[in-house]
């Protein structure tokens, strides 16, 4: 039995940054997003078994703007309740991928391009009133203070 | 009931939807390659006869009478027919004797180690490969610069990237039509007896590019910069008893070829895997174009890795002592084939692969360009799941029968599906496209051959998506349990799976190791795929 209701919501969610590659970002690479970014619903977290003071979090950025958002993993923080940064990791995506040139390639020759990165999750561009999926993960510092908020360029978004 | 229909109408309209919106290429590692046609092609048999050049190295002489010293009638035998035939040596290089070769011709190499000087000596970026027709874009600032070499550049400057090259298409059709048949053969006793040493620059140790019929045999290639090995475009092929080492991706890379066989592989300490029959033969399950026997690859990232490894059927091999074992995937763009799908798994031995090399020599790896390392270390090039017997990520139809899989402290098999956007295939036909159709059947899980419990962390974990993926008849050791994540999972009996969603979370959580540099980033908060995992009881 096919259930449409996920069949539509997975759609939806390859609809957009399907067509934000296809149409978006293109020639100058991506912008500091200057938008508005909210959740799309309420994501989810996890903790890590054998890392303890590890979270991950994925859910959905809805850019609540009127104008598209670009967004780049290199613009990312996360933030604990004081403002300091934490450890973390983010891409704009719900699951695993590798590149296809190695790290060690990366780091003789530089960063990939925006092709390889918009397939990665590295960058991606949110049109307005659509979204994006993004996985965050993040560790806290070991006096325990809680992550609260993820700086993307100028926009934050709190972290539940 | 009204709305499930309305969901089905917006479904059909998001998929309509989808269909509108334009494809667009991507990036790939290797040039742009195609499939051989299979029904022209076929596994060169071994020949004992026929035309030959004969290589020998100074020393030949004296390593033929060590290796088979001794007076008995056998070796006496032997040694005298070796050393007849070195009075036939013409050639110092494997290069010189394949440029001297025709089509049908043996080569064959006497004991010693060939460094190919003459090789060496061709710069990796020969000027003479410089201009138009010599680079294709990847759509990419990667490649080199953003560009790969083309089929032209093997033809016109096999040396540049090779140490030796065997590129057999002149006249553009991606049809071998010199130096095809080629039986390239060691002489030694064993493989270790005849060495190719690679100097670490040049990508490829030995490159067979549309060399339809090429044959390798019983020598070692080892400390390519890329592949010991590399069989490229080539319909009919054979790898026989080779050693392949110390390469820093790959031990044997095949690529877009078909009618190939590998048998009697030893392959080891490569950055990679230890063995790569990537872009396999597109058989849609009906036919398997290439098989592979007899393999023992263990000490590399990977024992063997299938990114788009399609129409592969390995039995009687072992896949042990790696950070993961055995790995097929739909990660990559630009590779033909994809998605990943029918590869055939039987009868083989799938154990211990907890080797840790994200944690070994860590700073040494980070700090030490490929040229200037010892050989023997091994630096991660790619990330994998430490502790992992067999990955499969954005694989279909694959069969996993009759196998053994024991001591994987994490998982002996692990089942995720990989977004068709992750390979840059924005069909959106193609959105739910993995993993779906695997089935595993009568494996023995956390026993070993002889009937110990050595139990894997988990027998199977599972996403928890894909169409028709299954499980029946696995069995573990006496009085244990088969264990799983799902704690359930769907017999083949029963249709198999029907979800299409993952669990969220599940692949959430190796969504941080994406980020993994060495340098850069060696330990990504979230990650725990470079953790050893604990020896399970």
């Amino acid at each position: 039995m096919i259930r449409w209701s996920a069949v539509v919501l997975l759609t939806l969610a390859a609809v957009v940054p399907l067509s934000l590659m296809s149409f978006g970002g293109g020639g100058t690479g991506p912008r500091p997003v200057r938008a508005t970014l909210g959740w799309d619903g309420t994501p989810q977290q996890t903790g890590v078994p054998g890392l303890p003071r590890d979270r991950i979090l994925t859910g959905r950025l809805t850019n609540e703007s009127l104008r598209p958002a670009e967004l780049d993993v290199e613009d990312v923080k996360v933030l604990d309740a004081a403002g300091r940064q934490l450890p973390s990791t983010v891409r704009f995506a719900s699951a695993f991928a590798h590149g296809l040139f190695s790290p060690e390639s990366i780091n003789r020759y530089g960063k990939p391009g925006e092709a390889e990165r918009r397939r990665l999750g590295e960058i991606a561009t949110v049109n307005a009133g659509e979204s994006v999926p993004i996985t965050l993960s993040w560790r806290l510092r070991p006096d325990g203070s809680r992550a609260a908020a993820a700086q993307l360029g100028d926009s934050r978004v709190t972290l539940p | 009931m009204r709305a499930s229909l309305s969901w089905r109408a917006l479904g059909c309209a998001a998929l309509c939807a989808l269909v509108l919106l334009p494809g667009r290429a991507e990036a790939h590692a290797e040039r742009a390659t195609y499939f051989p046609d299979h029904r022209l092609g076929e596994v060169p048999p071994y020949r004992s006869r026929g035309p030959s050049h004969v290589v020998c190295a100074r020393d030949s002489r004296a390593r033929i009478d060590r290796s088979w010293a001794g007076n008995g009638p056998k070796r006496r035998r032997v040694r005298m027919l070796r050393l007849r035939l070195l009075t036939r040596c013409r050639f110092r290089d494997v290069q010189a004797a394949v440029e001297a070769s025709r089509s049908g011709d043996r080569i064959l190499i006497m004991p010693g180690v060939y460094r190919e000087e003459p090789s060496r000596r061709v710069p990796v970026n020969d000027p003479t490969c410089s201009g138009p027709g010599y680079w294709e874009p990847t759509n990419d600032s990667h490649g080199e610069n953003g560009m790969l070499p083309t089929y032209r550049f093997q033809l016109d400057c096999p040396l540049s990237r090779n140490l030796i090259a065997i590129i057999g298409d002149t006249d553009g059709d991606r049809r071998c039509d010199r130096r095809c048949n080629l039986q390239i053969e060691g002489m030694g006793r064993r493989a270790r007896d005849v060495v190719i040493e690679g100097d670490r620059r040049k990508r490829d140790v030995i490159r067979a590019d549309r060399a339809d019929g090429i044959h390798i045999r019983n020598l070692t290639a080892e400390q390519a910069a890329f592949n010991d090995v590399d069989v490229v475009e080539t319909n009919g092929f054979r790898l026989s008893k080779l050693v392949v080492r110390h390469g820093q991706d790959y031990g044997v890379l095949t690529f877009t070829s078909d009618n190939g066989l590998y048998e009697d592989i030893e392959a080891y300490g490569n950055g990679d895997a230890g063995i790569y029959p990537g872009s396999g033969p597109e058989g849609g399950c009906r036919r398997y174009g290439i098989e592979i026997r007899r393999v023992n690859s263990y000490g590399n990232v990977l024992g063997y890795s299938g990114t788009a490894g399609n129409g592969t059927w390995t039995h009687d091999s072992r896949f042990h002592d790696n950070a993961a074992g055995v790995s097929d995937d739909s990660f990559a763009s630009g590779h033909p084939g994809m998605p990943q799908d029918c590869s055939k798994w039987t009868g083989n031995e799938i154990n211990s692969n907890n080797v840790n090399f994200f944690q070994r020599d860590r700073a040494y790896c980070s700090s030490t360009p490929f040229e200037q390392r010892r050989k023997e270390v091994v630096c991660p090039q790619f990330q994998v799941p430490v502790g992992s017997g067999l990955i499969l990520y954005g694989a279909n139809r694959n069969q996993i029968a009759d196998n053994d899989i024991w001591d994987n402290w994490r998982s002996g098999i692990r089942l995720f599906y990989v977004p068709a956007i992750v390979r840059g295939e924005l069909d959106p036909r193609k959105l739910f496209d993995t993993s779906n159709g695997n089935r595993f059947e009568n494996n023995r899980m956390g026993v070993t051959p002889g009937g110990a419990a050595d139990p894997n962390g988990t027998d199977f974990t599972w996403d928890e998506q894909g169409i028709g993926n299954c499980w029946q008849g696995n069995r573990a050791a006496d009085g244990r349990a088969i264990t799983s994540d799902p704690r359930v999972l769907p017999t083949c009996d029963s249709g198999g799976s029907r979800s299409i969603l993952p669990n969220l979370l599940k692949a959430a959580a190796e969504v941080p190791c994406a980020s993994w540099n060495p340098r850069t980033n060696p330990d990504p908060p979230g990650c725990t795929w470079f953790i050893t995992p604990p020896e399970p009881r």
